[in-house]
Order: structure tokens, then C-alpha cells, then sequence
């Protein structure tokens, strides 16, 4: 247990990580980063920058030029070591559609549970369970073309969290969602026992979910702290209307 | 574990998923090559009682008979009127009697078809569409050609009305020249490109998800004696199609 015990504290540790797509332009130079258990941590950067790219190298879709990854631990460098370690990193696509497999909800949702040997009665148990937490049990039966944009990246949400990752990796997450599903997505990412990593260019989102936020620029991270994020009292149409953000 | 329905369907949604394509593959290729109105006509009605077992309302099936009827249709206007054979004398043309016959053998047999289909296949979900073609031994490959088809095409569509929309925002207005010929031509090549694009990332996503290559179903079918009875039932069907001819 106790060799475990560091391996649990540092999650996810990229380091010295230099990538590109092609050979003579690096995106990424030396890069250094490390996530810790139940930390949250937000990351901003400008268009092209990598940030998905980054995700993408962390989850072993993509291979560095040069660098380690280590994950829970590990140091994973094929494509097997990846596959085990996968279940463990939920990544919430930027774009729901590319996620959701499944025409109906239900059998979506239940589709990573059944992949990692559950049962059909288990997989289908826990699939139900998440949809309830997520608040969304309503829509089980639906299918994914009559959903709205922020119903489906709910979805796309409880597809991830039904495998019981013990990282989330959210890309862009509030892009093209309303005001009312934002909140609903911040109040949900805020009350879970998870650690997470959000990319997104959302200030106020992340000054929201996050505790720490990292810039990436000149294709390296950086913590920069004279940065200060700070929440925002939004205004909206019709915002004399009493209503309530939940 | 069990589907939704009310309880009348709930039998007809326990059969196992195999058993339903093994079954609608024997009545598909017999139906096919039968031309007896009389067998085709029982077929219709069996189809029916068979469609309304599974979960659709009438509203629906009839929904989903309308593209094919639309397609015979065609065939009504044509084949009357240009078959060679016995003449019905009408006051200012002549119908060929043979084309008639055979056009109503086309719409009962495509109408009797597809309600089988409906009736088998529509109502299975997905995934244990596609976890029941796998265990009868389908090749992999055809099974994610089937899936990825059903899921994909419609955001294909979508993608297709996204690049239409922003050619009519650019003023773009279709006419019978060169360069609408080559404005369509650039929109395939964008729309396979996007294609691609979108089945590279479904493939990352399913990678993550823990798709390993083989696919589960979220609902237990065990054989049993209902699917015995069942397909006893279906034998019979079968049978008294063929002592009808």
C-alpha cells in the first residue's frame, strides 16, 4: 500500500514533452506538467496553441517526439500500457457528437460500463444511477438526434463518468451551451469527488470549477499568477424576471 | 432484464435477437422469390400482425411504408402501360394486363417485406443489433459498417446542410453551369474530408471508451423455451405460405 501511496498522489506528469505534426514546427517544447490528486486545474490558451493536443498526448492518441508520460504513476509508452490506463481518464470531447456512439442515450451511457466486463444488468444499474446525478434520467429513452446541445453534452458527460475515471479532462466545455446549461454543468463539475483538468477559454467558467489556472503559451505551461481570475455577475435578457442558476 | 413496452410486447421483445435474423432472413428470401399473389397477400397480413407485436404504433409503421411505396409508385405509372401481353381496352388507351398484375405483386411483395423487416429488425435497439450479428459470426467489419452507417449518416446530413447553408449566405445560387459543377464538386470533396475527420475522432473516442473490438449487448437473451415456441410459430407461418401455393 505504501509504494502505492505516491503513485496515487501524482496523477497525471508529463515531462520535458515536445511535440509536433510535423517535424521541423514544434507545438509543444519542453513541456512540464503535473496534475495532483484532487486538484482542479484549469487551463487557458489561445487558438492552435495545442491544448487539445495536449490532452490528446496524455491520453496516448498522440506519441511525443520526445518526453515521458507518466499516468497514476506508470510510465506509459505503448499503445498497451495506454489501454489500461485509459478507463481511469474520462475525456469529454469538445464537440459532443464525436462522443456519443449510440443512437438512444441509455445504451450510450452504458456502452463504457459493458466495454470494462460489467454485467448488462450492471452496466445498465450504473448507467441509470449517473443519469439520475447528472439529473438527466428523463431523457434515457430519447434518441441523440431530438436532444439539444446542452442535453448532449450532458450525455457525453455521463458516458465518461459511467466508466468511473479517477481524472476528468474536459475540452471546451461550455462552447455552444446557454447560460442555463452552463450552470447546470458548473454546479454538477463542482459537486463531484473527482480531480479534473479543463480546457477552455471561459474565464469566469474555470475561475468557477478551478482552483489553479495554467496558461499555455510560447509552447510551454506556465502557472502565472499575476493573472486573477475573478467571477463575474453576468448580465442577461430578461434578467429582471426572477429566476434562479441551478 | 428487460425493454420497455407495454405488456403484450414484452414476449415479442424477449425473442432472442438471433433467432429474429435468422427468421426474417428465411421469410426475406422466400417472400423474394415467390410470385403468388395469394401467398404474398397472407404474407401482408402476417406482416401487419407481426409489426403491430413490436413496439410501433400504426402512425409509425405507415411512416415507414411510405418511402417505398413512393419508389413503386413509379412503377404503377410505367409498367401498365408498356408490357407486352393481354390488353384491357379502355375508352382511349389500353392497359396491359400483365404489367397490372405484376405491379401488384411489386407493391404487396416490397409492402410484405418490409414490414417483416420492421417487424424483426426495426425494433431491436442497436446494440443488440449489433452484438446479435456478431454472435452468428458476421464478419466484424460489416457489423461496424452497419453501426457507424446508422449513427453517421445523419450527421453526415448534417454536415451537408451546414456547408448548402453558408454557400446561400454567400449568395451562392444553383444554375446549370460550369461553375456550379465545380462549387458541388469542391462540397463532396469537403464533405469526405469532414467525413474522414469525423471517423478519426469517432475512432479516438472509441479508444477511450474502452471499445476493444467486440460489442456487448445492454440487455440478456438466454434461448429458451419461448424462443422455441416462437420460432415453432414461425415454422408454421412458413409452412402454410408454401401449402398455399
Amino acid at each position: 500500500m505504501a509504494k502505492q501511496n505516491t503513485s496515487t498522489e501524482e496523477l497525471i506528469n508529463l515531462q520535458n514533452i515536445s511535440f509536433g505534426y510535423t517535424k521541423d514546427k514544434l507545438i509543444l517544447d519542453n513541456l512540464n506538467f503535473k496534475l495532483k490528486l484532487s486538484e482542479r486545474i484549469g487551463l487557458i490558451g489561445a487558438n492552435g496553441t495545442g491544448k487539445t493536443t495536449l490532452a490528446f498526448i496524455i491520453l496516448g492518441l498522440l506519441t511525443p517526439q520526445q518526453g515521458k508520460v507518466k499516468l497514476f504513476g506508470k510510465i506509459c509508452q505503448t499503445e498497451k500500457d495506454f489501454q489500461q490506463i485509459r478507463p481511469k481518464i474520462g475525456f469529454v470531447f469538445q464537440n459532443a457528437d464525436d462522443q456519443i456512439i449510440f443512437p438512444t442515450v441509455l445504451e450510450d451511457v452504458a456502452f463504457g460500463p459493458l466495454n470494462l466486463g460489467l454485467s448488462s444488468e450492471q452496466a445498465l444499474h450504473k448507467a441509470e444511477n449517473i443519469l439520475k446525478k447528472l439529473g438527466i434520467e428523463h431523457l434515457k429513452h430519447r434518441n441523440i438526434f431530438n436532444l439539444s446541445g446542452g442535453e448532449k453534452k450532458l450525455v457525453s458527460i455521463a458516458g465518461v463518468l459511467a466508466m468511473s475515471p479517477k481524472v476528468l479532462i474536459l475540452d471546451e466545455p461550455t462552447i455552444g451551451l446557454d447560460e442555463h446549461s452552463r450552470a447546470k454543468l458548473i454546479n454538477i463539475l463542482t459537486k463531484l469527488d473527482l480531480s479534473y483538468f479543463i480546457i477552455s477559454h471561459d474565464y469566469d467558467f474555470l475561475a468557477r470549477t478551478t482552483q489553479k489556472q495554467y496558461i499555455l503559451k510560447n509552447k510551454t505551461i506556465f502557472l502565472d499568477n499575476t493573472i486573477v481570475l475573478h467571477k463575474h455577475e453576468h448580465a442577461h435578457p430578461l434578467g429582471y424576471i426572477t429566476h434562479d442558476h441551478t | 432484464m428487460t425493454l420497455k413496452g407495454s405488456e403484450t410486447n414484452l414476449i415479442w421483445q424477449n425473442i432472442d435477437p438471433r433467432l429474429k435474423i435468422v427468421w426474417v432472413t428465411i421469410f426475406s428470401f422466400y417472400l423474394a422469390s415467390v410470385n403468388d399473389l395469394k401467398v404474398l397477400l397472407a404474407s401482408l397480413i402476417f406482416g401487419l400482425i407481426f409489426s403491430r407485436l413490436s413496439d410501433f404504433s400504426f402512425k409509425e409503421i405507415i411512416q415507414k411504408l411510405k418511402p417505398i411505396n413512393f419508389f413503386i409508385l413509379f412503377f404503377w405509372i410505367i409498367l401498365p402501360f408498356t408490357t407486352p401481353g393481354p390488353q384491357l381496352h379502355l375508352k382511349w388507351f389500353n392497359i396491359s394486363q400483365t404489367g397490372l398484375e405484376l405491379c401488384l405483386v411489386l407493391t404487396v411483395k416490397a409492402n410484405s417485406l418490409m414490414l417483416f423487416f420492421i417487424a424483426f429488425i426495426l425494433s431491436l435497439p442497436t446494440s443488440t443489433l449489433a452484438y446479435a450479428l456478431q454472435k452468428l459470426k458476421v464478419s466484424p467489419k460489416l457489423v461496424y459498417l452497419f453501426l457507424f452507417a446508422y449513427r453517421y449518416l445523419f450527421l453526415l446530413k448534417e454536415e451537408k446542410e451546414k456547408l448548402m447553408r453558408s454557400l446561400k449566405i454567400k449568395g451562392f445560387t444553383p444554375k446549370t453551369n460550369l461553375f456550379t459543377y465545380k462549387i458541388y464538386a469542391y462540397l463532396l470533396g469537403l464533405l469526405i474530408l469532414r467525413a474522414y475527420e469525423k471517423g478519426d475522432r469517432a475512432h479516438k473516442a472509441l479508444l477511450l471508451r474502452g471499445f476493444n473490438g467486440t460489442f456487448y449487448s445492454l440487455y440478456v437473451y438466454k434461448l429458451t423455451a419461448k424462443d422455441f415456441y416462437c420460432s415453432l410459430v414461425f415454422f408454421l407461418v412458413l409452412i402454410l405460405f408454401i401449402w398455399m401455393m
